[in-house]
């Protein structure tokens, strides 16, 4: 009884000053970015019906979200990630707004992970959604904004990695094979699987050109020169090279906005989620082992919604960007001048001159205590920079030597 | 200087045949062979670190990015599935998951105890063939659950054999074969490419 009383539950924490400090502050240049790239801001509910979710999003998430029951018997779900109630808002009440429509949004999502393997089951998302662009236009902006966001914060050694989603999932489509090998080809090439992979696509009674880019694929990662280049002296079928020129006109307007520096390609880079229809990308940095943001476009979502609609976006998981912060030191916060303000016998402080104090950009405490050592306990652990004394007319002096307080 | 790679090893026999392949593809491997309890080997010939972990470790250390690579079996990654790229087939450590039991344990079973360390392979399984099942996790000594009548079969590594007949216990079914994989951290493979490259063309060159 003793231990739930005091104990958190698996994957939750608090945050203390510190942490809430920089929460708040890389959330507030986070949403600042996507503002200033005409993004406008959305909040959806963290209660949603388990019924919004597809059945492609479920085959995935099913065991993943957190359930409720609710008083007439429907199952809710904590909201497990940042897009899909946001595709429903859209589908539901902004349908007529004028497009491209350009959201964002900073929120908790909420996710069972596997105990006791350092994941959080809560965590905050910043992330945008672009509708109503089909075009490589549309992903540019997005992989823009997101580079730029990053950028913002200071961080440094980052790069944002592209896959096409479209051009494996176009190639498996046309195979006239199980099921089964299908999933085992996706998974192999999304997880570098090559010996598994080779040997799987050996086996299949399918075109020699075919085989041949399939085993290439997870193969063909890197500076996005050499992997265009790379991937272009392979026997492709027209629709592959589309996909290709697709991604490299992504690429063209990334590196044209002057971030091509940030780019690296992968073209094993896949998700098995049918949702994903296109450009997918990745960014991380090397001073830290996991994924930083995930994005991409998800056309087919938005049909389950019954609207035709392209989309795309991604999201940041501000926990991981806080930690890449704090190891590259970039999180060093200015502290404010801190005023602690004494008065002298007086029943009220003097409202006007704290305001003043205040308006200047300085931290105002008035002193609750009244013991001197207790005061100057207080002046040291928080580590105050000034005190005054209010005198009885209301004006203030500076105390200089806190000897004398 | 370039930082090092780190490379974790599953602590054992995985680690001694590791070092053989290594030595194999001439990597000068006499620090590891020191006999004293340090877990953590700097090799700056090789740009190496290599770190000793139980196999367990293995996979969640790739996962976060606490290390750059590891050497693991795939037993331990069926039952963990982790996020990481599973790069090489090393034809190490081989041997297979099986489902073994006394002789009589198969027989018109409707509902099977199954003892295991490997649980979620164990669900996996059963589930595919339809078996209800109830799974009873066990640290070491699986052979013993139906001996003593804890369970009526169970899923384990088997290599030869021979502890199981010793025990009189026979394999029913083979589940899946295992060797050791190189595993690589998902961000690393791209940050360090060159390095991780380097490392992979050493193993498959002597395997």
């Amino acid at each position: 009884m003793r231990a739930k009383k005091v104990l958190l539950p698996e994957g939750v924490q608090d945050l203390l000053i510190n942490d809430c400090r920089y929460r708040r502050h890389i959330e507030e240049k986070l949403m600042e970015c996507f503002i200033q790239a005409g993004y406008m801001e959305v909040s959806s509910p963290t209660l949603e019906y388990y019924d919004l979710f597809s059945s492609d999003y479920l085959s995935f998430k099913r065991n993943k979200m957190f359930k409720l029951i609710d008083t007439d018997g429907e199952i809710l779900v904590l909201r497990p990630d940042g897009t899909v109630p946001i595709v429903r808002m859209v589908s539901t009440k902004m349908k007529n707004f004028v497009y491209p429509l350009k959201l964002c949004y900073v929120e908790n999502v909420f996710r069972i992970d596997e105990e006791q393997a350092g994941k959080k089951r809560e965590f905050r998302q910043a992330g945008v959604e672009l509708f109503g662009i089909p075009s490589h236009k549309g992903d540019a902006e997005v992989i823009i904004t997101a580079i730029e966001s990053l950028k913002n914060l200071g961080l440094q050694n980052f790069q944002i990695e592209l896959g096409q989603a479209k051009l494996l999932r176009d190639i498996l489509q046309r195979l006239n094979i199980d099921y089964e090998d299908k999933q085992d080809i996706g998974r192999y090439i999304e997880e570098k699987n090559f010996i598994e992979l080779d040997r799987l696509v050996e086996s299949l009674d399918i075109e020699i050109d075919v085989k041949e880019v399939l085993k290439a694929l997870p193969r063909l990662f890197g500076q996005a020169e050499e992997v265009f280049a790379d991937v272009k002296a392979l026997p492709l079928k027209p629709y592959m090279l589309e996909a290709i020129e697709d991604l490299e006109r992504v690429w063209q307007m990334v590196d044209d906005y002057g971030f091509g520096k940030y780019i690296t390609l992968d073209l094993g880079m896949f998700t098995m989620m049918k949702y994903y229809s296109g450009i997918i990308f990745k960014g991380f940095t090397k001073d830290l082992g996991v994924v930083l943001l995930s994005g991409g476009r998800y056309d087919g979502m938005m049909k389950d919604f019954g609207m035709d609609i392209p989309a795309t976006g991604f999201v940041f998981i501000v926990n991981k960007i806080t930690k890449a912060l704090k190891i590259q030191e970039k999180l060093m916060l200015k502290k404010k001048n801190h005023i602690l303000l004494i008065q002298d016998n007086k029943r009220t402080w003097k409202r006007e001159i704290v305001e003043g104090l205040r308006k200047k950009g300085n931290i105002v405490e008035l002193c609750l205590l009244e013991d001197r050592h207790e005061i100057l306990e207080y002046i040291k652990r928080r580590q105050i920079d000034e005190v005054f004394r209010m005198d009885q007319k209301g004006e203030i002096e500076i105390i200089e030597d806190w000897g004398e307080i | 200087m370039m930082e090092p790679i780190k490379l974790a090893i599953a602590k054992g026999r995985l680690a001694k045949q590791s070092i053989v392949l290594m030595e194999k593809a001439g990597v000068d491997c006499s620090v590891l062979k020191e006999n004293n309890r340090k877990l953590i080997f700097s090799m700056p010939e090789e740009n190496l670190e290599i770190i000793l972990l139980k196999a367990m470790d293995v996979p969640t250390y790739v996962e976060h990015g606490a290390v750059d690579m590891g050497i693991v079996g795939k037993d331990i990654l069926m039952e963990q599935k982790k996020q990481l790229y599973e790069v090489l087939d090393l034809g190490i450590g081989k041997c297979r998951f099986a489902i073994a039991g006394k002789p009589d344990a198969m027989n018109d079973r409707k509902h099977l105890r199954v003892s295991t360390k490997f649980t979620n392979v164990a669900k996996k399984y059963f589930a595919t063939r339809g078996q209800s099942v109830e799974i009873i996790k066990q640290e070491g000594s699986v052979e013993l659950a139906p001996l003593m009548g804890l369970s009526h079969v169970i899923l384990d590594i088997v290599e030869t054999g021979n502890t199981l007949r010793d025990n009189g216990l026979v394999v029913f079914e083979e589940v899946a074969d295992i060797s050791a994989r190189l595993v690589v951290n998902r961000v690393s493979f791209k940050t360090k490419k060159k390095q991780i490259y380097e490392i992979i063309d050493l193993f498959s060159s002597v395997i």
